[in-house]
């Protein structure tokens, strides 16, 4: 297996002006605060974690949808970060994106074939008998394409994102909460779908939620993020079974367990308080602020560490590699 | 699998008693129903919606028996509208002249029927002028942003600052007085509120996924704006023109009427009610007629563009 995608030490920080015949810079929201990761080819790469995290930031800095403040992409072995308009173009061809809510990303006043022979118009290619193969392939029938939008339900339209996704034919996709706006009964479709997608067509996924229990049925590899940094990154089955962060602990086991047994004995790891704001985050682990493991278990000079050094992402001896200077797996049910 | 294959259409039955309750168009729709799917279109449903609102079907009447006249002036008129006849100067209304003749004599009934030219023609290519200063500069406003933005903002900020009618007056006199400038400067003085309408509603549409969409997929910036932040942003606009007719028509008469607008011998309603309120009190009729078009017709504007507005909001489909 080979990279497909190298993230390297990704940032995207908007700048906070103020001033208004003197505009000027008076701090930065620090959305991505240098994150690395690696996609393999043909795998499902998860980017988890709670709103306002930078996941979305992320996704659409590897699209170069949004333009990162530093840091590169290489897509293929090639930096994309500087590639022009032209180049990125052509490159639009290979990464493509499903979009969180199938109620805004279909443009209303086109027609289900409007919407999917538009790939193919802005790039010169032949649209015939496409829109109809496509609308096959999601599961959807030739005569839908006549449609608009709100016609359908929401799984339908998510198909619909998905068809437009694909019509170029693109070696990846990032999926950026592609079922968390859609009911529950019909999440398990649209997964099914985007799994016989993937071992159909050899896609490689970034696929962002904040579901646990989506992440793990999907995801080959998970990343945590908390304020702009990855915090754990490992196997899906080594996360689940033996997190080692604090923050990824906590949030395994705030997904229920669908047996009132094993729930009433297992134990809670409870986060308290808000994310803290990221245009000021504290200091070394960003963290310990809500840090259960800070707050009962560690002694002040163990603390103290916390506060000064920022904990680097790095396997210290749990199997993977996680941003805490007291990492330490555990099992949670 | 409930969620695949499963054709969206309504019920038959609903859609031939939605089109027998409206009594228009519901032939069409009837036979479409026949078909088993029913083909809903947008432009359909904006006509259905419309068609449902009476008033606005009152209004779409009231404007086609406008643009009739206007349009067959000539055939409608009983008399040349310039004609004077010194010998039956301030008549009443009567079978030979039916609103009554002037103080030159001359018949103000087709007088009033050619005021309908004036009026429809000043009204519509003002704010046609309007929507393509504004239109244009809008979009360049709220999709390019920055110094643009700012540029284009500040000089619509220029334009407010002046009524329209101030506005107008000064274009004419450095013009000179015409149809042509009137409609020149009633275009310059009405674009800079459908410019904001529109650059405000394209600041929210162009965050849209289906405008990230369509970035991701590599269109250019020219094809997103004419394809996806047009089409969805233009609704609050052209239901700002329709009404803006209304307005450029009153202006256009309060033009003639304070003495600045088309010349005196033009066939016009402002220049009617400036000359017929000379005999205000004993002579009525004079001024009556000419400002009940004005009426008519603003009126009509108005109701269509307040149908068109409910029935192009998206919330009420």
């Amino acid at each position: 297996m080979t990279a497909l995608v190298e993230v390297e030490n990704l940032v995207k920080h908007y700048p906070i002006r103020s001033g208004i015949v003197f505009r000027h810079d008076v701090g930065a929201v620090r959305a991505v605060d240098g994150i690395s990761f690696d996609l393999e080819q043909g795998e499902t790469f998860a980017l988890v974690g709670e709103s306002g995290c930078g996941k979305s930031t992320t996704a659409r800095a590897v699209l170069r949808l949004i333009e990162p403040t530093s840091g590169s992409i290489r897509f293929e072995g090639e930096d994309i970060t500087t590639a022009g308009a032209s180049r990125l173009r052509a490159l639009r061809r290979e990464m493509q994106m499903i979009f969180q809510d199938p109620f805004a990303s279909l443009n209303p006043r086109m027609t289900v074939r409007g919407i999917l022979r538009e790939p193919f118009t802005i790039h010169g290619l032949d649209a015939d008998g496409k829109v109809e193969a496509l609308l096959n392939m999601v599961g959807l029938l030739p005569e839908h394409a006549g449609r608009y939008p709100h016609e359908f339900s929401g799984g339908q339209r998510q198909r619909v994102g998905i068809a437009r996704a694909l019509a170029l034919n693109p070696k990846l996709i990032v999926c950026d909460e592609p079922v968390s706006a859609l009911d529950v009964s019909i999440r398990a479709q649209v997964i099914n779908l985007l799994e016989d997608l993937q071992a159909q067509l050899k896609l490689t996924y970034l696929f962002i939620a904040h579901d646990l229990s989506v992440v793990r049925h999907i995801a080959d590899r998970v990343a945590v993020m908390y304020l702009g940094t990855i915090v754990e990154t490992a196997p899906t089955d080594d996360l689940f079974e033996r997190p080692s962060h604090p923050y990824t602990q906590a949030l395994i086991s705030a997904v229920p367990v669908p047996d009132p047994n094993r729930e009433r004995a297992r134990r809670r790891i409870l986060v308290s308080g808000d994310v803290p704001s990221p245009v000021n985050p504290p200091s070394g682990c960003r963290f310990r602020t809500r840090c259960p493991k800070f707050a009962n278990e560690l002694t002040e000079a163990q603390q103290q560490r916390c506060i000064d050094e920022p904990p680097a992402l790095v396997d210290r001896g749990e199997g993977h590699p996680s941003a805490c200077h007291y990492a330490e797996a555990r099992e949670l049910v | 699998m409930t969620d695949q294959a499963v054709p969206a259409a309504p019920p038959v039955g609903e859609v031939t008693l939605e089109a027998g309750a409206s009594g228009f168009g519901g032939a069409e729709t009837q036979a479409a129903a026949v078909g088993g799917i029913t083909r809903q279109t947008q432009f359909g449903n904006v006509r259905r919606r419309f068609l449902r609102n009476k008033l606005a079907v009152v209004g779409l009447v009231m404007l086609t028996i406008v643009f009739v006249t206007a349009v067959f002036a000539p055939i409608i008129a009983t008399h040349p509208p310039r004609a004077q006849d010194l010998n039956i100067t301030l008549q009443g209304p009567s079978a030979q002249h039916w609103f009554g003749t002037d103080e030159l004599g001359r018949d103000v009934f087709s007088r009033v029927v050619h005021g309908t030219r004036i009026a429809v023609t000043v009204g519509l290519a003002s704010i046609f002028l309007a929507l393509v200063i504004g239109v244009v500069l809008g979009s360049v406003s709220g999709y390019l942003g920055r110094a643009w933005d700012a540029l284009i903002m500040r000089i619509a900020d220029v334009f407010f600052a002046f009524p329209l009618i101030i506005g107008a007056i000064m274009i004419i006199l450095v013009v000179g007085r015409g149809v042509a400038p009137v409609i020149i400067a009633l275009g310059l003085f009405s674009w800079a509120t459908i410019a904001r309408l529109l650059r405000s509603s394209i600041l929210s549409i162009r965050e849209s996924e289906y405008v990230e969409a369509a970035r991701s997929l590599g269109a250019s910036k020219w094809r997103i704006v004419t394809r996806h932040v047009l089409p969805n942003s233009m609704a609050p606009v052209l239901v700002y023109a329709m009404v803006s007719v209304a307005a450029a028509i009153v202006a256009q008469a309060s033009l003639s009427y304070l003495g600045v607008g088309v010349p005196p011998d033009v066939p016009d309603w402002g220049n009617m009610i400036s000359s017929g309120q000379k005999f205000f009190g004993f002579k009525d009729y004079l001024w009556f007629f000419p400002s009940m078009a004005v009426v008519f017709t603003v009126l009509g504007f108005v109701f269509v563009g307040d149908g068109l507005r409910d029935a192009l909001d998206p919330r009420l489909r």
